[in-house]
């Protein structure tokens, strides 16, 4: 649970706060699916709720992702507006709220990071960044899903495996794994699309 | 991109070029190029939002970790007031000046859409003319919304939860006090629609059901398939 103190004047947080209704009446143990529809009409409480329940996992994406405090803060700012702006357009994916939460969080902190000066990307800066560490996601192996990805990635060669993670999880652009690896950069984008193709093959089994 | 001669037009080449924006390993060109083209490439949408599922396995590698409040306020800051910090008066007001100013490109057509039909400014005294409607059923997931704005005469729905069948739309009907059925159309476009001719305004109490029916919606006059969602629409 975050902090959610989105309405700047207390008593603006509801549009239409007397309106007799029911449906829209929020006990508070909403499903995410249900505020995500509600701030698509423009409810902010809805919208509020939502940021309530969701800033801790977002802002430990865009921190994971950034590995800078003020900006995975500017990134989740953006991130928010971004959500309220297109809550809409959630509907149809078919996806999890929450993953779908989160895919925008994603791409906004690798945006940032693809947008930063090649400075930080050269060789010599990948090779002091920290390995990904490779307990956090595989202690979490509970769901169906992440069996069946990581049963997938598995089947993947180890270094291979290790490039996606990675790159999922810490934002390694293609430069930055082709320096990790130590190899040319043409030769690690085979090596990963080989190995994406490979995986969605053994994902459609 | 091109010095690669494995990038050719073959189908897995796309899925690969997802699974590459997914991951996130491309540069900023290239990120830019693969978004515009989820934008205008229906087919390449699915195809990232597959990958998205896939990897979403991965997501609880993220550890929570709370931000501190004044994010918060900066968001809320920036959604719901003016440059000058009044706050907002009216939905109208925060439709019109705070909101647009943040809009971006991409958003537009949704923001056009809630600003024209869901915070008209509002005459003092008169409730606005808008009726919500929440479909759902006991034997299905898919949950539908369907907003109709009386100033207007536009109708929006939202499928808001369970998935989309390959092969077949969602069809809207309007069953005013126990009449048969009229449709309203396919569930699928972004905007909001006029109301099609021949089909009375809802009031109050309007009865709204969403059938499964083959693509282009149902063949004949009334539904063929089955009712995978319902609801009554209620004046707010």
């Amino acid at each position: 649970m975050c902090d959610s103190a989105l309405s700047p004047v207390a008593g603006l947080s509801y549009p239409r706060p007397n309106h007799p209704n029911s449906w829209f009446s929020m006990p508070g143990d909403e499903s995410l699916e249900e505020l995500l529809a509600q701030t698509a009409l423009g409810r902010r409480a809805a919208f509020d709720r939502l940021y309530e329940r969701t800033c801790a996992k977002l802002f430990g994406v865009a921190l994971r992702l950034l590995k800078d405090r003020a900006e995975a803060e500017d990134a989740l700012q953006e991130i928010y507006v971004r959500i309220w702006n297109r809550a809409d357009s959630y509907a149809v994916t078919g996806a999890s709220p929450m993953s779908w939460l989160i895919a925008i969080a994603r791409n906004h902190a690798i945006d940032r990071l693809r947008a930063r000066k090649p400075a930080h990307e050269g060789p010599e800066a990948a090779d002091h960044l920290p390995d990904p560490a490779p307990s956090p996601e595989q202690r979490a192996i509970a769901s169906g899903e992440s069996q069946r990805l990581a049963r997938c990635l598995g089947r993947l060669e180890a270094d291979r495996a290790q490039a996606v993670r990675g790159a999922y999880l810490e934002g390694y652009s293609y430069s930055e794994l082709a320096a990790r690896h130590a190899v040319p950069l043409n030769t690690m984008r085979t090596w990963l699309r080989r190995s994406l193709i490979k995986l969605r093959e053994c994902l459609e089994e | 991109m091109s010095d690669d001669p494995r990038r050719t037009d073959l189908p897995e080449d796309d899925s690969a070029l997802a699974a590459e924006y997914v991951l996130g390993v491309l540069d900023a060109a290239e990120r830019a190029t693969v978004q515009q083209r989820i934008a205008r490439d229906k087919d390449f949408a699915r195809l990232v939002a597959e990958w998205e599922q896939h990897f979403a396995a991965l997501n609880d590698g993220f550890a929570e970790e709370a931000p501190p409040p004044q994010v918060a306020s900066r968001i809320g800051r920036q959604l719901f007031t003016d440059d000058d910090s009044q706050p907002a008066r009216s939905p109208g007001l925060w439709a019109s000046a705070a909101f647009w100013r943040v809009m971006t490109a991409a958003a537009l057509a949704c923001v056009v859409f809630i600003a024209a039909v869901l915070w008209q400014p509002t005459p003092t005294g008169e409730p606005p003319g808008t009726l919500v409607a929440n479909l759902s059923s006991e034997e299905t997931a898919e949950r539908f919304v369907v907003v109709y704005e009386g100033a207007t005469m536009r109708l929006r729905a939202l499928h808001v939860a369970g998935k989309p069948v390959e092969n077949m739309d969602f069809e809207l009907w309007l069953i005013a006090d126990k009449a048969d059925p009229v449709s309203v159309g396919v569930i699928g476009g972004e905007a909001a629609t006029p109301l099609p001719e021949g089909v009375g305004e809802p009031v109050d109490g309007t009865v709204f059901a969403v059938t499964l029916e083959p693509l282009g919606g149902s063949p004949i006059e009334g539904p063929t398939g089955p009712v995978v969602a319902e609801g009554t629409a209620k004046k707010i």
